[in-house]
């Protein structure tokens, strides 16, 4: 305790605002949600507190973890989408002259000056049954009936990869920047093809950046619910729309919070391991050839 | 030790913008306070226009600040997480009930209400509130189907059944409402059953049904009304005032209460006891009552009036609207919800089992 307060003492006052934030706005909220999930609804639709496993029991039914599956495999898709799409991205920006990458970041970023839900809803015109593309597609002929991309699985694909796909460009982005060109050529004099350039000294240097992305799109994907709602049509279970559920319209805060408990502590016990995984593996080679 | 003194700097800074904020506000408040007398509501959008507002401004002298919730859930979390300035709430039947239960309503002086007498004879004691000690009926309403006829062409004088929505004749124009409780009640009145149905073995045949028409419907939504505008649906589940207002805009749509029955809702006005303009919530109710503001509301806000001379004030057209003011024999099968208790966990988890 003593060697904490010490600690907190050395830290510079903008850590000191940092921290406050961190405690106030993430670790309190997340204490209180892990403090309600033990807690019993009582009939009236209020908290009572009494101490109870009985949400967690419910949150590992089947049909839970059912919907934690669906969740992980969508959301795992649209990252690796993601990042399908992003890296050749990534690349070019961080190859790129400095005026022809300014000019790429403001792109990818310029929608992200709108509203959330109204680029939600810029898709529902553009590929919707009415929308610009099908309209196109039907006069042109092509085909009698619209295309259905909206209210299917695919719909939420397109949002959730269009959506996050800038925060994972970013993250590689600097990695590849930072990139050394002369190990490519280095790797290619000593006789490596493409491929194996590729793989064996472009990808392990940037695998960090590449984790960090995939992390910052996965993780809020898995809790998003506005995009399964208005381009899967509500069809689709998502994790987060079955905890919103609980809090908005089912009066089951201490069952949404045991949710959103097993959620948060299952992604923190991933990162915990990844990092742990990571610092065996740091050592003098990890800059280098392999 | 310069970090240190700019912390301190930093601090002091913080502190003071906080205290002449804080002051500002105070002061606006106090003197926003003093200048008028004010009502706070908490009401559903599309019930009070903003011309009735005005009326009651120029006839008393209060102002009233209107502010909207979406669903009874987020009104009752609102209340219970401390929100204090509301003076008039508006929750449903069921919503009425547990607030009563826990005490959250203000008993009525019905001394105060000079036009309460104008409330229909079969309003004076529902089940939610007998007597109305707490709460004043607004209006009623119900949930059932909206069709572009224009699309889905209906023999003359046909009265469509739920079946437009499970065996629909135009499948992907169609959507169900995405509320867990609608939609198992839609299908249990189409099984033959009442939406209040506790039996497991009934309400897991009613699961599979669900799941089977599942990828048939386009969607479930709550707000189908700009997918109806455009198109994208031609049958819809729907409350009835969102259809009827829909069906406003464009007469090809028509609202039908289904021939085996409907839920059938209420929507009530009651002043929290958190209320602090408690003398001018009660002016608020009694105009509300009069029989001229209360037709007026019923004709703008297309749902059933509880109120007998406003409802005689209504044009012919309205009275005789069969979606408004159903016969006997209709009504008859028309359905409060019930609060299912602990059948909840189950049918929630079959709500998310509906949709993977």
């Amino acid at each position: 305790m003593k060697k904490l307060v010490l600690r907190l003492r050395d830290l510079p006052p903008s850590a000191w605002i940092f921290f406050a934030w961190l405690v106030t706005l993430s670790v309190l909220p997340f204490l209180i949600i892990l403090a309600m999930s033990f807690a019993v609804r009582s009939e009236s639709g209020l908290i009572s507190w009494t101490f109870t496993l009985a949400n967690y029991e419910r949150a590992f039914h089947l049909v839970y973890l059912k919907v934690l599956a669906k969740t992980i495999f969508l959301s795992l898709g649209a990252t690796i989408t993601c990042l399908l799409v992003g890296f050749p991205v990534a690349y070019y920006l961080a190859r790129a002259t400095p005026e022809k990458r300014q000019m790429g970041l403001m792109l990818l970023f310029i929608p992200f000056w709108t509203n959330f839900i109204l680029r939600i809803y810029g898709i529902v015109s553009i590929f919707g049954n009415h929308g610009l593309l099908n309209q196109t597609i039907m006069r042109l002929g092509l085909t009698d009936s619209p295309i259905e991309i909206l209210y299917t699985r695919f719909g939420i694909y397109l949002g959730l990869v269009y959506n996050y796909l800038p925060f994972l460009v970013v993250p590689i982005f600097s990695a590849l920047e930072k990139f050394d060109l002369s190990l490519r050529e280095a790797a290619m004099d000593l006789g490596a093809n493409r491929w194996q350039t590729f793989t064996r000294v472009l990808l392990p240097n940037v695998r960090e950046g590449i984790a960090i992305g995939s992390l910052f799109v996965f993780i809020p994907m898995m809790g998003e619910y506005v995009i399964p709602d208005i381009l899967g049509g509500a069809k689709e279970v998502f994790l987060g729309r079955v905890m919103v559920e609980q809090f908005f319209t089912m009066q089951d805060w201490p069952f949404g919070s045991a949710l959103a408990s097993v959620l948060s502590m299952g992604l923190m016990i991933a990162v915990w391991v990844r990092m742990r995984f990571e610092q065996r593996k740091a050592g003098p080679t990890s800059h280098g050839l392999r | 030790m310069g970090d240190q003194r700019i912390l301190k700097v930093l601090l002091n800074g913080m502190l003071a913008i906080i205290l002449i904020g804080g002051a500002g506000f105070w002061f606006a408040r106090k003197s926003n306070d003093s200048a008028q007398p004010v009502l706070r509501i908490c009401a559903w959008s599309n019930y009070l226009p903003q011309n009735v507002l005005t009326q009651f401004q120029k006839q008393t002298g209060i102002r009233v600040e209107l502010s909207f919730v979406s669903s009874n859930e987020e009104l009752f979390a609102k209340l219970k997480a401390g929100a204090t300035g509301f003076d008039l709430i508006q929750p449903s039947d069921y919503m009425s009930r547990q607030m009563i239960r826990l005490g959250m309503l203000r008993e009525l002086d019905h001394g105060q209400l000079k036009n309460l007498g104008n409330l229909m004879e079969d309003v004076r004691s529902p089940a939610w509130d007998p007597g109305l000690k707490y709460t004043v009926p607004f209006s009623w309403g119900t949930t059932g189907l909206v069709i572009n006829t224009a699309k889905v062409p209906l023999s003359p004088g046909e009265i469509p059944g739920w079946g437009m929505l499970f065996e629909s004749p135009d499948p992907k124009r169609t959507s169900l409402l995405d509320d867990m409780r609608e939609v198992f009640s839609a299908m249990l009145i189409w099984k033959g059953s009442t939406p209040n149905e506790r039996n497991h073995q009934k309400l897991e045949e009613t699961l599979a049904g669900l799941r089977n028409i599942r990828e048939n419907i386009l969607m479930f939504t709550s707000e189908p009304r700009q997918y109806l505008a455009r198109s994208e649906l031609n049958i819809s589940h729907a409350y009835s005032m969102d259809a009827l207002q829909a069906a406003e805009m464009k007469p090809e749509f028509k609202y039908f209460i289904p021939r085996e029955g409907a839920v059938r809702w209420a929507d009530n006005f009651a002043i929290p006891t958190s209320a602090k303009h408690v003398a001018e919530a009660y002016r608020f109710l009694d105009f509300i009552l009069d029989a001229k503001v209360a037709s007026e509301l019923a004709l703008k806000g297309h749902f059933s009036t509880q109120n007998q001379p406003a409802w005689d004030l209504l044009p012919e057209a309205e009275k005789n609207n069969p979606v408004l003011y159903p016969d006997q024999a209709t009504k008859a099968r028309l359905y409060y919800l019930e609060d299912l208790g602990d059948l909840l966990v189950l049918m929630n988890r079959m709500w998310a089992e509906l949709k993977i």
